[in-house]
């Protein structure tokens, strides 16, 4: 495998599901964000939202906090110092795949 | 491809424009700018007892306003915003220690300034930051037109200005509307048409645009409800 090759396969397979990058995506951007706003912000179901910050949250790559605002209750979720790395590591993986794409380094045959 | 926004830069920019979405800060700033404006105009009008203590209560509201702004809006934003559309911490406050959470949940230190989507999210508040303080010199600087020049047309000449420097420093992400950005040249046509005396149609210009940003934070907080009924509780 050449190098570019192997940076792929060693992208992390929690954060490279569409939807988990979607919510990394989203809170790497803002300090905090509560469940609606991800599931608007990410077109998710509530279902789909919940297994996938459970997946993300299972990997310790996100915190949740459940508390009320008067009768509302917020389920508020941020990245941990774990989960910050892990994001800033898959994107410069993929910005080397994507710089090296960029450059028709894999296009040699 | 090659320049097409990245999508941290679109989430940062997006949950930027959310904060002003429900029109909160607007209406924020336009009764901050109403109470000054008031304090201004009654300082200098000849003096009663009522007048001066109304105008020290104005004050006083304003200061409050001004020192506990972040405060105010996120209690209004939890009655009104969060229910609706969810919360998000606002990247200008991003900084500042968050209100729902404590601080122990070991988060964000950032490890390597370096790092590629770091370096975006800075170099995006570090533009947007620099925009705005720009915006508010340039805008403080125009506003001194009306102090020195005695002439009715300064005024109108100062709103179109300021107009202008406000559509310049905020259009890249939208945080004004039009109805403000275009009613700067009308309050102050407005103002130059009363042929007040200078000192004080200074205050009148500030408690215009503080109408200004009540009557656009009104529009946007009644469009945000009409398009954003309560939603159902969220289930984790």
């Amino acid at each position: 495998m050449t190098p570019d090759l192997q940076a792929l396969a060693s992208l992390d397979r929690v954060i490279h599901e569409p939807a988990r990058l979607m919510i990394m995506t989203v809170l790497y951007a803002v300090p905090e964000a509560d469940f609606l706003y991800l599931q608007r912000e990410c077109a998710l179901t509530q279902g789909n939202l919940s297994s996938h910050l459970a997946k993300l949250e299972e990997a310790a790559y996100v915190t949740i906090v459940k508390t009320f605002k008067g009768k509302y209750p917020l389920t508020i979720c941020r990245l941990t110092k774990n989960g910050r790395e892990a994001f800033e590591e898959y994107v410069r993986k993929m910005q080397v795949v994507a710089g090296a794409t960029a450059n028709g380094n894999g296009a040699n045959h | 491809m090659a320049n097409s926004p990245s999508p941290i830069f679109l989430a940062e920019k997006r949950s930027w424009s959310y904060w002003f979405a429900d029109g909160l800060p607007q209406l924020l700033i336009g009764v901050s700018a109403i109470l000054f404006g008031f304090y201004f105009i009654s300082m200098t009008a000849p003096a009663s007892t009522a007048l001066v203590v109304l105008s020290f209560v104005a004050f006083g509201a304003y200061l409050l306003i001004q020192i506990r702004a972040p405060q105010i809006l996120e209690w209004l934003k939890s009655r009104i915003t969060y229910p609706r559309t969810g919360y998000a911490a606002s990247p200008y406050f991003a900084t500042k220690k968050s209100v729902y959470c404590d601080a122990n949940l070991n988060l964000t230190p950032v490890q390597d300034p370096n790092a590629p989507a770091i370096a975006e999210i800075k170099r995006v508040r570090r533009a947007r930051n620099l925009r705005l303080s720009r915006t508010y010199i340039l805008m403080a600087l125009a506003s001194l037109g009306l102090w020195f020049v005695h002439a009715p047309w300064i005024c109108t000449l100062t709103g179109i200005v300021m107009g202008i420097i406000l559509w310049i420093g905020t259009r890249a992400d939208k945080s004004v509307s039009l109805l403000v950005i275009l009613g700067f040249p009308v309050v102050g046509f407005s103002v130059g048409a009363l042929q007040l005396a200078p000192h004080v149609r200074v205050g009148s210009f500030i408690l215009g645009v503080g109408l200004l940003f009540l009557l656009d934070g009104l529009v946007s907080l009644l469009l945000y409800l009409r398009r954003n009924p309560v939603a159902s509780v969220p289930v984790k």
